[in-house]
C-alpha cells in the first residue's frame, strides 16, 4: 500500500517500538512476580502487550497478533482482579515474550512470520481464560461480581481472587455465568448455589430437625429444660433466615448495564450528548426489589435525558460542557439501599411547578404561598403531574413521576428531590434491602399493635410525672419534646390514625400530653428529618415477616406492610416517611 | 484553500507513523497534530481549531472516551472517532451517547476518508 521507502520506515518503527515494549513487559513481569497485586505495573504491562498486538495487526502478522492477543486477555483478567500473578503465569508470559522475540527476528530476516507452531503455548494461555472473558480492547474494570472462581476452568482456582474478605468459593449466589450484557437485562428466574453453601444449609436443616425432636422429648419428659432448647431453636431459625436472605441478594449492577443502552438510544434520538456514570454497582439488593428498582430508575433516567439535560448547543451557550452527565449511585447502609440519581441539566423550576399545580387544582393559592421548595418539588410526584413543556414521545405521554412514587410505595421506600435551576436535579431514594424479614420495633396505640422499621428508630424515651412538664412544650401550637437538649416535633401516633373522624385541636393535644402520667416516644429519622412519635406503649423488638399490604388498605400512605404476630393476629408496619408527611398535612 | 486540522492520539509510535503516512499520501489539504496520550493531546489541542480527532481507546492515563469528553467540552462540534479493534458493549454505548464514531482497527486510507465525510465545512 505504500512505496518501498515508507514501508521500510514503518518496519523499522515496528521493530524498535516492539523491542522497547517487550523489554518493558519483561521488566514489569519480573517486578510483578515479587509484587503480584501491583495495579500500575499490571496496567503498564497490559498496555505494552496491547501495543505489540496492535502493531502486529497493523503490519499484517496475524499469527503473532493472535498470540499476543491471548496474552493480553490474560493480563486483562489480572487487571480486573479476576486472576492473580503467580509463578506459573509468570513463566507462561515469559515464554510468550521469548516466542514473540524469536518470531520478530525471523520477520526481520525473512520478511515473513513463518509458521512456527504456537498451539501449545496458546492452549496454556486459554486455560486461564474463562470463555466468557474473551475480549479485546477493554474498559475500566467492572466492579468484581460475585462470580465464583470455581466457575472458571482455571487450573488452580485458589489463585483467582475476588474480595480479600470473602474468599471466592464463599460467594453465595451467581446469576448465569455467561456475562454477556444482554443476559443481565432478562429477569433472573434461577440462581446458582455452590455445593458447599448447599451442604452448609443441609447441615443446619438437619440440626434443626434434631433439635425439634429434642424439643418434643423435653416438652413431655423434662419441661424445665424447655427455655434452653427454645433458645437454641430460635438461633438456628434466625441463622437460616439470614442465610436464605443472602441467597436472594443480587448486585444492583446486573440491572444497570442496560442503562448504557437506554441513555445511548435516548441521546441519539433527541440529539443530545449524555454520559452516564455508575457508582456502587456491587451494592446487593433483594431480587424482588430489583425489578421494581429497575422500573423506577429507568423512568428517572429517561426523564433526566429527556427533560433534564439540555441540547448541546444550549449547554454551550450557557457555558456548560456540551456533554450532559447523569450519575447513578447506590449504597447500602443499615439494611437500607440508598439510590441517588443526579443530572447536571437545567433543573426543576419551582415557579413552573406551582403554576401547573395551581392550574390543575392540585393546590390552593394559600397552600402555594406556604410551601417550601422541597414541598414544591414533591408535587411532581402527584398523579398526572408533568412539567415537560411539550409532550415527548420518549418519556411517554401522561406517565409522570407518580409511576416512581407508586413503585417506591410498594417497596416501602421514600424519595426526596433537590434541584437548582440551571444546575440540575438530584433524586434521593431509600428502600429496604430486603422485603422479606424486617427487624422492627413493636408499639401499642389505640388498642392495636404497630411495627416500626428498626432502621428508622434512633432511640426510645419515656417521660414520667414532672419530666413531662419539663420536656414537652407547645411551640406555634405544635407539641415539641426535648430529647438530649434537642427540641423535636412530637407527633402523636393516635392523631395520625384518625382518618375521617374529628381530631383534637392542636392546643388540646398539648394539654392532653401535659396532663398525662407517662409519655412514651420513639425518636425516628425519615431521611434527614428527626422527630418523636408518641405511642401508647413500647412493646419491644422482633424480626417480622412482612407481606405486601392488602389492596383494601393500599391507599393509606402510613401503612407499609402487614406482619403476622406471634399470637396469630395481624399488625401493620408503618412507613416512617409517610408518618412525618401525614403530620405535616394535619398541621 | 485553508487547511483543515486533524488530531491523532495513539500511544503506539508505529500507529501514529502509519496515520502520518496516510495523511502525507492522500490528504494534502489537512494538517496533522500527533499526541501520544490524553494529556499530550489536550496540551497540543490547546488553542487549535480542530476538525477531526482519531483517538485510540486504550492508552496510558485517561482512556479514549474520557479524552473525547474533554475535547468536546472545548470544541463542541468536533468530529471524533475512536480507533479500536473491539470494544466492550458498554463502552461503545457510552461513546455513542456522546456522539462519537468508531473506526475499526487496523486503520487505512478508506476508513479515514469515510470519517472525513462527517466533518463540517
Amino acid at each position: 500500500m505504500f512505496n518501498e521507502e515508507i514501508q521500510k520506515a514503518l518496519m523499522e518503527e515496528f521493530f524498535s517500538e516492539n523491542r522497547e515494549a517487550l523489554d518493558r513487559i519483561e521488566q514489569g513481569l519480573l517486578k510483578l512476580e515479587s509484587n503480584p497485586g501491583h495495579k500500575e505495573l499490571i496496567n503498564a504491562v497490559f498496555r505494552d502487550m496491547h501495543t505489540v498486538k496492535g502493531n502486529c495487526r497493523m503490519m499484517g502478522f496475524p499469527r503473532l497478533e493472535e498470540l499476543t492477543h491471548k496474552a493480553e486477555t490474560l493480563l486483562d483478567l489480572m487487571r480486573d482482579d479476576h486472576l492473580l500473578m503467580n509463578q506459573e503465569i509468570g513463566s507462561l508470559l515469559f515464554n510468550v515474550l521469548d516466542q514473540v522475540r524469536k518470531t520478530l527476528l525471523e520477520i526481520a530476516q525473512s520478511g515473513s512470520e513463518g509458521n512456527t507452531d504456537y498451539s501449545a503455548i496458546m492452549m496454556r494461555l486459554d486455560q486461564w481464560v474463562p470463555h466468557s472473558q474473551e475480549k479485546g480492547d477493554t474498559a475500566p474494570p467492572v466492579p468484581a461480581s460475585p462470580e465464583p472462581a470455581a466457575a472458571s476452568p482455571a487450573p488452580t482456582p485458589a489463585a483467582a481472587k475476588t474480595e480479600p474478605t470473602t474468599p471466592a468459593p464463599e460467594s453465595p449466589v451467581t446469576a448465569p455465568s455467561d456475562s454477556d450484557a444482554s443476559q443481565s437485562s432478562t429477569p433472573m428466574e434461577s440462581i446458582r448455589l455452590s455445593l458447599s453453601r448447599l451442604d452448609t444449609l443441609m447441615n443446619q436443616v438437619g440440626e434443626l430437625g434434631a433439635s425439634f425432636n429434642q424439643l418434643k422429648y423435653v416438652i413431655t419428659q423434662k419441661p424445665d429444660h424447655i427455655d434452653q432448647l427454645l433458645e437454641v431453636h430460635g438461633k438456628q431459625i434466625a441463622w437460616l433466615q439470614n442465610e436464605v436472605i443472602k441467597y436472594r441478594l443480587q448486585p444492583i449492577g446486573r440491572i444497570w448495564d442496560q442503562y448504557h443502552r437506554l441513555v445511548r438510544d435516548l441521546a441519539v434520538a433527541v440529539g443530545k450528548k449524555v454520559v452516564l456514570d455508575l457508582i456502587g454497582e456491587e451494592t446487593e439488593v433483594d431480587r424482588n426489589v430489583l425489578t421494581s428498582i429497575n422500573e423506577l430508575l429507568g423512568h428517572l433516567i429517561r426523564n433526566a435525558v429527556d427533560h433534564g439535560i439540555e441540547h448541546p448547543e444550549e449547554r454551550t451557550r450557557l457555558g456548560k460542557s456540551p456533554i450532559g452527565r447523569i450519575i447513578l449511585k447506590a449504597e447500602q447502609k443499615h439494611g437500607q439501599i440508598f439510590l441517588e440519581i443526579k443530572d447536571d441539566g437545567h433543573g426543576i423550576d419551582p415557579v413552573l411547578v406551582v403554576e401547573k399545580a395551581l392550574s390543575t387544582g392540585l393546590i390552593t393559592v394559600q397552600q402555594a404561598e406556604e410551601m417550601s421548595e422541597t414541598e414544591i418539588f414533591k408535587l411532581i410526584m402527584l398523579p398526572g403531574f408533568s412539567t415537560a413543556k411539550e409532550v415527548s414521545t420518549i418519556s411517554g405521554r401522561g406517565t409522570g413521576m407518580d409511576v416512581v412514587q407508586n413503585a417506591l410505595s410498594k417497596m416501602g421506600g421514600t424519595i426526596s428531590i433537590a434541584s437548582t435551576l440551571g444546575t440540575g436535579s438530584t433524586f434521593r431514594m431509600s428502600i429496604p434491602q430486603t422485603m422479606a424479614i424486617v427487624p422492627a420495633l413493636l408499639v401499642h396505640e389505640s388498642n392495636e399493635t404497630f411495627a416500626l422499621p428498626q432502621v428508622n428508630v434512633i432511640e426510645l424515651v419515656s417521660f414520667y410525672g414532672d419530666e413531662i412538664r419539663n420536656n414537652i412544650e407547645g411551640k406555634m401550637q405544635s407539641p415539641m419534646v426535648r430529647v438530649r437538649e434537642k427540641l423535636l416535633p412530637l407527633i402523636p401516633l393516635q392523631r395520625l390514625l384518625i382518618r375521617d373522624g374529628p381530631r383534637r385541636a392542636p392546643q388540646r393535644e398539648i394539654e392532653r400530653l401535659l396532663a398525662a402520667t407517662a409519655v412514651h416516644v420513639a425518636v425516628l429519622h425519615a431521611q434527614e428529618h428527626l422527630f418523636a412519635l408518641e405511642v401508647g406503649a413500647i412493646l419491644g423488638h422482633s424480626s417480622l415477616l412482612i407481606k405486601p399490604i392488602n389492596r383494601i388498605f393500599s391507599h393509606i400512605p402510613i401503612l407499609a406492610g402487614t406482619a403476622v404476630m406471634p399470637d396469630g393476629s395481624i399488625s401493620f408496619l408503618l412507613n416512617v416517611q409517610a408518618l412525618l408527611a401525614g403530620a405535616d398535612e394535619l398541621g | 484553500m485553508e487547511k483543515k486540522m486533524a488530531l491523532i492520539v495513539d500511544d503506539s509510535s508505529l500507529a501514529r507513523m502509519m496515520v502520518r503516512k496516510f495523511f502525507a499520501d492522500g490528504f494534502k489539504d489537512w494538517d496533522l497534530l500527533e499526541a501520544k496520550d490524553g494529556e499530550d493531546a489536550l496540551a497540543k489541542a490547546q488553542g487549535q481549531s480542530l476538525h477531526l480527532a482519531l483517538i485510540d481507546f486504550n492508552m496510558p492515563g485517561m482512556n479514549g472516551i474520557d479524552l473525547a469528553e474533554k475535547l468536546l467540552e472545548k470544541q463542541p462540534g468536533l468530529a471524533i472517532h475512536l480507533v479500536t479493534a473491539n470494544i466492550q458493549e458498554r463502552m461503545q454505548l457510552r461513546a455513542e451517547a456522546i456522539g462519537i464514531g468508531f473506526i475499526k482497527k487496523p486503520i487505512n486510507q478508506e476508513k479515514i476518508t469515510a470519517a472525513m465525510q462527517g466533518v463540517a465545512g
